[in-house]
């Protein structure tokens, strides 16, 4: 009897860690390296989606925003905080963006629309670097693995699917 | 028989701590994190928050923008939330302790950046057939005076967002948006 009970609860606690950690989340339409958060409440996958911010301490996104994360770069490999990413493209049209690298507690590094310097043809090059480098950056925290995480507020085109940007190994 | 017991018993401790992890245990852990990160004596008020803090608990926000939060707990009452935002964009939210979004307004839908809502725990299923009854059916009439919300939990939190359009209007941004308040209905 302890044994089906022992089973039972390690059985339904793998199965919600597993679910929180990837039913929330859909990849991306055409860039299957973002994932995006299902944000519909009435989504099946919803307390799900809620439980992945809330585990960590942190609040959900807000139903107004997409949020879109990945933990690799283009080629599928994990970012890795020794070497130096570029995370290159035009945002799309959006009352605002923000953007976060992650790992451990909460946000290691945030860049919003209003702080960045953006490229004369209105696009943006931010790099993920530990090291500090000219232009937009982003500090990779010193984690096994880090999550970039790009939160499009408001997006003119709420239902449809988003050009994001793409991040691309620069060195290692 | 005995092996389709034993089957059940599995099953049935599977599902009970599935549900409990998903839609109870987040909620007591989400209080916790957050009265760590924001203090004690953070109830019922509207706090701004540092960089440091905005980092720790909103993974959609840059770090220096603009967040004002307060915990509410209506335990004790309703509650009222006066918020007096500077012009442009801004998002203001009302989450439950489990992360549940409730309500949502942004200048767009408001049309104008200064506003109050009353916040109160709507009623159970057995006051709301209670009020029904006594009321002869007129328990449900929203009441006109001013916005009002009911969220389903006792607790939870209200967030104001402003991004800063640039870092050099930080301060008077910050200033603006201190005049908000979150305080018991008296």
């Amino acid at each position: 009897m302890i044994f089906a009970i022992v089973a039972g609860v390690a059985a339904g606690w793998i199965s919600a860690v597993s679910l929180i950690e990837n039913y929330g989340f859909e990849a991306a339409a055409g860039q299957p390296q973002w994932k995006e958060r299902r944000s519909a409440a009435d989504h099946p996958a919803a307390p799900y989606a809620f439980g992945y911010f809330i585990n960590q301490g942190q609040v959900p996104p807000p139903l107004t925003a997409r949020h879109f994360v990945r933990g690799t770069d283009d080629e599928g490999s994990n970012l890795r905080p020794e070497c130096l990413y570029e995370v290159s493209g035009t945002m799309p049209s959006a009352r605002r963006w923000s953007m976060a690298v992650s790992g451990g507690e909460g946000s290691a590094a945030t860049l919003g629309a209003g702080e960045a310097i953006y490229e004369p043809d209105g696009s943006l090059r931010v790099f993920l670097s530990a090291q500090p480098v000219p232009g937009n950056r982003l500090a990779i925290p010193a984690v096994s693995a880090p999550i970039l995480s790009l939160t499009i507020h408001d997006p003119q085109d709420a239902g449809k699917p988003l050009a994001l940007p793409g991040v691309k190994r620069v060195r290692c | 028989m005995g092996r389709l017991y034993w089957l059940l018993l599995f099953m049935a401790t599977a599902i009970a701590t599935h549900a409990a992890y998903v839609l109870y245990y987040p909620g007591y852990n989400f209080d916790s994190k957050v009265a760590a990160a924001m203090g004690d004596g953070s109830h019922n008020k509207m706090m701004m928050l540092s960089a440091a803090q905005v980092a720790r608990l909103f993974p959609a926000y840059s770090a220096n923008d603009v967040v004002a939060m307060c915990r509410y707990d209506l335990t004790q009452g309703p509650m009222q939330i006066s918020a007096r935002l500077p012009r442009g964009y801004w998002t203001f939210s009302i989450f439950t302790v489990k992360g549940r979004q409730v309500y949502s307004l942004t200048d767009a839908q408001a049309g104008e950046s200064s506003f109050t809502v009353d916040l109160s725990q709507s009623p159970d299923i057995l006051a709301k057939i209670k009020g029904a009854l006594d009321d002869g059916g007129e328990a449900e009439a929203i009441s006109e005076v001013g916005w009002k919300v009911e969220t389903p939990e006792e607790k939870g939190i209200a967030v104001i967002w402003v991004p800063v359009a640039d870092p050099i209007f930080r301060g008077t941004t910050l200033a603006a948006v201190r005049n908000s308040t979150c305080q018991r209905v008296k």
